[in-house]
């Protein structure tokens, strides 16, 4: 009896550390449908179940007598449990439940009615990285980054959905509900923020062994702040403006970080990883994995491999203590 | 009742474990130059031949898989053909070796470049990517070959 | 009566005497140097043209000097000694070997009775003395290019030949330098680096000189480089102006006398707003191909090459200024109009194609065209002094990359079931990135009024995929099969009628793609060469087969003709396979792999055995 107890406890734990990640305290209207729908269903389960455990109790604690007192054991009878308890109850239950469900889904448009307007953002899903194209304004403004997303609060933002290689699958709960990125098809989800903040989100379809470090971080901002976060961003690379920083671009041109990596403005225009052009402002790295600060930029160069051991990004180890240090100078300088 | 539920848990985390026997992909060089230092030509005077050293990624075959993925990445399809046939480049798939055919030799022509416009990727690349190139390039025309040409 | 014969005898003595001084005169013209510069204005009548066609620039007679014979790129010549009746005479009088198994693009220029070669890499400058073309060289010029040029170069280690002006003869390297010799001494004057070929710029053209500016155009459209032409002073060498082919107006050269005829051509920086982000700066849109003058106007004429990255996905935008016709100033670069043939190009489609500048009676009054056969598969017909398109029809048949051209817009209807993807492969697109016609360059013979051109019949599937770019390191993104087309023989003359946009007749050649150039004759000969090693000469009219001569090699180069210190006519052209297409008979290429060599080996399957590579000089006199 105790055993079970302990089990809920400890599958609480790890909730806790989910608290930004929440479905039940959603932050958009279309969160805000779902996280209705699961609060009600969650109370109506919660409802049923008391009432079942108040039954099972009841049968367990009621008193007994000897054989002799009771009814013979062919005596019929009990139907009524059954049929109100094991069809009809249930039925009226799961039905209202359903209904519950289609008018949730009904406030979300078919893909086919979202072709009104071209989508704002392009997420690209990699194994195991989000890359974000991002399409307003002329052709030559449009400009690519990765893993952290953001988008004006208190209006909705479209969003075309495509994937590089393998099925993924974009959530994130106080925002929307789950839709894939699909290779070969582009998908829409219509996302809005009703306030500005930090939300996170992750890969919701298996896609690899690095799956479960393939976060999301939807960064809701004020009107004001996004447009200004849209002019940074359509700058080229920040030009390296101290003797470390200018080492520091040295080495990441002819150390092999071009190879895979694009910053604007340079001659390094790889396509393989994320873009990295604004990388020095952006409030986590590695797919949102770990902060970003100098420790974990470092590490991340390093021995990538030993903080996501299947990522395509190589071990660089090949660099000096101060190679390394300017390296992430000029990274951090990137903003 | 308590001792059969142990067991089956016990069971279900054995099975989970044996899963997991996906060899490492990554050996624990470091990815620094220098290149591996191999003779290309012949070695005048009587004498031992220096030892040469072994790909560590023979007969694997996710490193073959790696390593045609990196033969896209990095971009060595465009000058020597998108299955290795040739092109700007020679031939990888034919019996023609102008610097070497041994993993060694073809190791170094990729860490060293040569002469006639072969870039040296060894300033740029660990040496496990270009052992694993090496591997998907010995690869070719044989039945390990991942992503074969199909002949029309 | 009296006064009858002294009449007579005088119009006798005046009639000699302008007969002797006439022909004094053509002797003159034919053995001396010939301006390579006409003075403004002189359009010169062919012997024989038919009504209602000019030639723009003077016609080659004696000598050969720059790399199409004429400025306006006709590749006609007025000698006449060798003609349809004696042409089967035609016999080898003096060979060279080059020594170097790579292809022999291009062709030797002919001035004072020397004859210039330029080889492959590593691009040596050769002096045969014509007075004893058997005898040992003049001189033999060696520029040193470095050596990893020749992993830069896309299609294989060519040079497509030299101009000669000011005394000297000017080439480009395949390491991106432009050098000028003393066309006497063999001695080098000057050398001006252009390209920079670590991030894999070459130069494979032969740059064209024009009054005091060399011409000349940079490759490595596959390589993600950025196009551009530059004028290099002739005297000195040193660099006038560059005009990139993307970007800002700024760099393009294009200023307040731009004045490109089509709507979609026109506006402001479209260089940079016609491209997603800064992808401008690898966008291709090279000038590897020829380049054509017109003294009148006073303006150069060139086409560029392919938008960079053969993904097309991966670039959104009208990729301006890739495969598209320029018209600028040689002094200062100016652009004077542009006509975009293709905008978003998802085929490789390079239009760096010859403009051969005719004057000609179109549609009922007489009009300055510029015509190009293009590797879209389609005669393009342009008014060259305002860019508009006039005609755009299909030379090549089974040409279904588009339907036509809207000629009111000035864009290609394209289908879009053969439009490209990343991610998916289209197939069965006609022409294939080859093109319905390659760089190999076509010649017009005003006394038929027949553009002839060397094309071949070939198709694809075409896929794009992602593409890395990594500076030094081709740009590319797509996985390309190719195979012949439909129809007997791959390789077609074409003797296209300019002025009635059809085929007057065609000969076809099997089982080899043509990819060699053409010269036409006055006396009534087309000359042209195959991949299986038949050099051969057809009559102008009808295209009656009247002679062919085997060499040892696959003929990818420009026959030219000129007049020895003999007085006698001469034809000369390079034999020794290679190029693009040729690369299935260079040793180096496994033909099993059919996306190797950019998708060529599944059209030239085969071709080792009718060819192998080889490096000789043919020279030709009844």
């Amino acid at each position: 009896m105790k055993l079970p107890i302990r089990i809920l406890a400890a599958l609480a734990l790890p909730l806790a550390a989910f608290a930004q990640q929440r479905i039940l305290s959603p932050a958009g209207p279309a969160g805000a449908s779902l996280a209705r729908l699961g609060w009600f269903v969650l109370i109506l389960s919660l409802v049923v179940l008391g009432v079942m455990w108040l039954i099972l109790a009841l049968v367990l604690t009621r008193p007994r007598g000897s054989l002799d007192e009771h009814e013979p054991a062919d005596t019929g009878g009990g139907q009524n449990w059954i049929f109100i308890g094991g069809f009809a109850f249930p039925a009226a239950v799961l039905a209202i439940m359903y209904i519950a469900g289609l008018d949730s889904m009904s406030h979300f448009p078919l893909s086919g009615g979202m072709n009104t307007k071209d989508a704002e953002i392009r997420i690209v899903g990699h194994q195991w990285w989000w890359e974000l194209q991002y399409l307003g304004g002329p052709l030559n403004e449009h400009f690519t980054t990765a893993n952290e997303i953001h988008i004006p609060a208190g209006r909705t933002v479209d969003i075309d959905l495509a994937s590089e290689d393998v099925i993924h699958s974009f959530w994130v709960p106080a925002l929307h509900g789950k839709v894939d990125l699909i290779p070969g098809q582009m998908n829409r989800i219509r996302i809005e923020a009703s306030h500005p903040g930090v939300f996170r989100g992750q890969c919701a379809e298996f896609c690899g062994a690095e799956h479960a470090k393939m976060i999301i971080s939807v960064v809701a901002e004020t009107p004001e702040d996004y447009n200004r976060w849209l002019a940074r961003m359509r700058q080229p690379g920040a030009v390296p403006s101290t003797d470390e920083q200018t080492r520091g671009q040295d080495v990441f041109l002819s150390g092999g970080c071009s190879l895979c990596h694009t910053i604007d403005g340079t001659l390094a225009a790889g396509t393989v990883g994320p873009n990295l052009t604004h990388i020095g402002s952006r409030r986590k790295i590695a797919a949102n994995l770990l902060d970003n600060n100098t420790a974990n930029l470092t590490a991340w160069v390093t021995h990538a491999r030993s903080l996501k051991p299947a990522v395509v990004m190589p071990n660089m180890t090949q660099f000096s203590g101060d190679q390394l240090r300017e390296l992430v100078v000029y990274l951090e300088s990137l903003k | 009742m308590h001792e059969r539920m142990l067991l089956s848990i016990l069971l279900l985390i054995a099975l989970c474990a044996a899963g997991c026997d996906r060899p490492p992909t990554e050996t624990a060089t470091d990815g620094a130059p220098p290149a591996v230092d191999i003779p290309v030509g012949p070695m005048p005077g009587p004498g031992q031949f220096p030892p040469s050293p072994q790909n560590p990624y023979t007969g694997n075959s996710v490193a073959l898989s790696e390593g045609r993925q990196l033969f896209v990445n990095y971009n060595c399809y465009g000058c020597h053909g998108g299955h290795g046939g040739g092109g700007m480049g020679p031939s990888l798939r034919d019996a023609t070796w102008i610097y070497g055919s041994s993993d060694a030799h073809v190791f170094s022509s990729i860490a060293e470049g040569r002469g006639q416009g072969m870039p040296a990727w060894g300033t740029k690349l660990p040496q496990d990517q270009i052992w694993k190139l090496v591997a998907y390039i010995k690869s070719m025309n044989t039945p390990n070959e991942p992503d074969a040409p199909v002949q029309k | 009566m009296q006064h009858s014969r002294f009449t007579w005898i005088i119009t006798l003595c005046a009639g000699s005497a302008t007969a002797f001084f006439t022909s004094g005169c053509a002797t003159k013209t034919e053995t001396a140097h010939a301006a390579s510069n006409a003075p403004a204005g002189a359009a010169t009548d062919v012997p024989g043209a038919l009504p209602g066609i000019h030639v723009v620039s003077p016609l080659p007679s004696g000598e050969w000097t720059v790399p199409a014979g004429d400025l306006a790129n006709t590749r006609f010549s007025t000698l006449s000694q060798i003609n349809t009746g004696n042409v089967a005479n035609l016999k080898l009088v003096a060979t060279m070997s080059t020594g170097i198994p790579h292809g022999h693009e291009g062709g030797p220029l002919v001035v004072n009775n020397t004859m210039y070669v330029v080889t492959p890499f590593p691009n040596s400058l050769l002096a045969l003395d014509l007075k004893n073309p058997t005898g040992p060289l003049k001189f033999q010029y060696d520029p040193h290019p470095k050596p990893m040029a020749q992993g830069k170069a896309c299609c294989d280690v060519v040079n497509r030949g030299a101009s000669y002006g000011d005394g000297k003869i000017v080439y480009a390297t395949l390491d991106g330098q432009v050098v000028a010799v003393d066309a006497q001494t063999g001695k080098e004057v000057w050398k001006t680096p252009l390209g920079n070929v670590d991030i894999g710029e070459t130069i494979t053209m032969a740059p064209l000189i024009v009054k005091d500016r060399v011409i000349v155009g940079n490759a490595g459209g596959e390589m993600g480089v950025r196009g551009w032409d530059a004028g290099l002073d002739l005297k000195t060498g040193k660099l006038v102006w560059r005009a990139y082919n993307t970007g800002p107006d700024k760099d393009v050269l294009i200023g307040p006398d731009f004045k490109p005829f089509y709507k979609k051509d026109q506006g402001k920086d479209l260089g940079v707003s016609s491209w997603v982000a800064d992808q401008y700066k690898h966008g291709g849109a090279t000038q590897w191909g020829w380049v054509s003058y017109d003294p009148e106007l006073d303006l150069i004429y060139y086409g560029t090459g392919n938008p960079g990255v053969w993904n097309a996905d991966q670039r959104p935008g009208d990729n301006k200024w890739s495969i598209t016709i320029f018209a600028r100033n040689p002094e200062t670069g100016q652009a004077k109009w542009a006509y975009q043939i293709s905008p978003h190009d998802a085929w490789d489609y390079d239009e760096i194609m010859e403009n051969v500048l005719i004057d000609m009676d179109w549609q009922g009054r007489m009009r300055k065209l510029l015509v190009h056969p293009g590797r879209t598969g389609f005669v393009f017909v342009l008014d060259r002094e305002t860019g508009e398109l006039l005609s755009a029809e299909k030379f090549m048949p089974p040409t279904n990359w588009a339907k036509g051209f809207d000629l009111k817009t000035g864009l290609p209807q394209v289908d879009p079931s053969k439009e490209t993807h990343q991610g998916s492969t289209t197939h069965d697109i006609c022409p294939s990135s080859t093109g319905g016609k390659e760089f190999v360059p076509s010649s017009f013979s005003p006394r038929t009024g027949l553009l002839y051109i060397p094309a071949h019949n070939t198709c694809m599937d075409y896929g794009g995929v992602k593409a890395n770019y990594i500076a030094g390191t081709p740009y590319l993104g797509a996985s390309v099969t190719m195979k012949p087309g439909p129809g007997a023989g791959q390789g077609m003359l074409i003797a296209w009628d300019v002025k009635n946009a059809k085929a007057a007749w065609t000969v076809t050649e099997s089982p080899w793609p043509n990819y060699s150039g053409v010269l036409s004759t006055a006396g009534d000969v087309v000359f042209y060469g195959t991949m299986s090693r038949m050099f051969k000469a057809v009559d102008a009219h009808t295209g009656k087969a009247l002679w062919q001569f085997q060499t040892g090699s696959g003929i990818i180069g420009n026959p030219m003709t000129y007049i020895g210190p003999d007085g006698k006519q001469y034809v000369a052209v390079y034999s020794g396979i290679g190029g693009w297409m040729g690369a299935e008979a260079l040793p180096a290429l496994s033909a099993d792999d059919p996306t190797a060599a950019l998708g060529i080996v599944g059209a030239m399957k085969g071709l080792k055995s009718y060819t192998g590579p080889g490096g000789t000089l043919y020279i030709f006199s009844l």
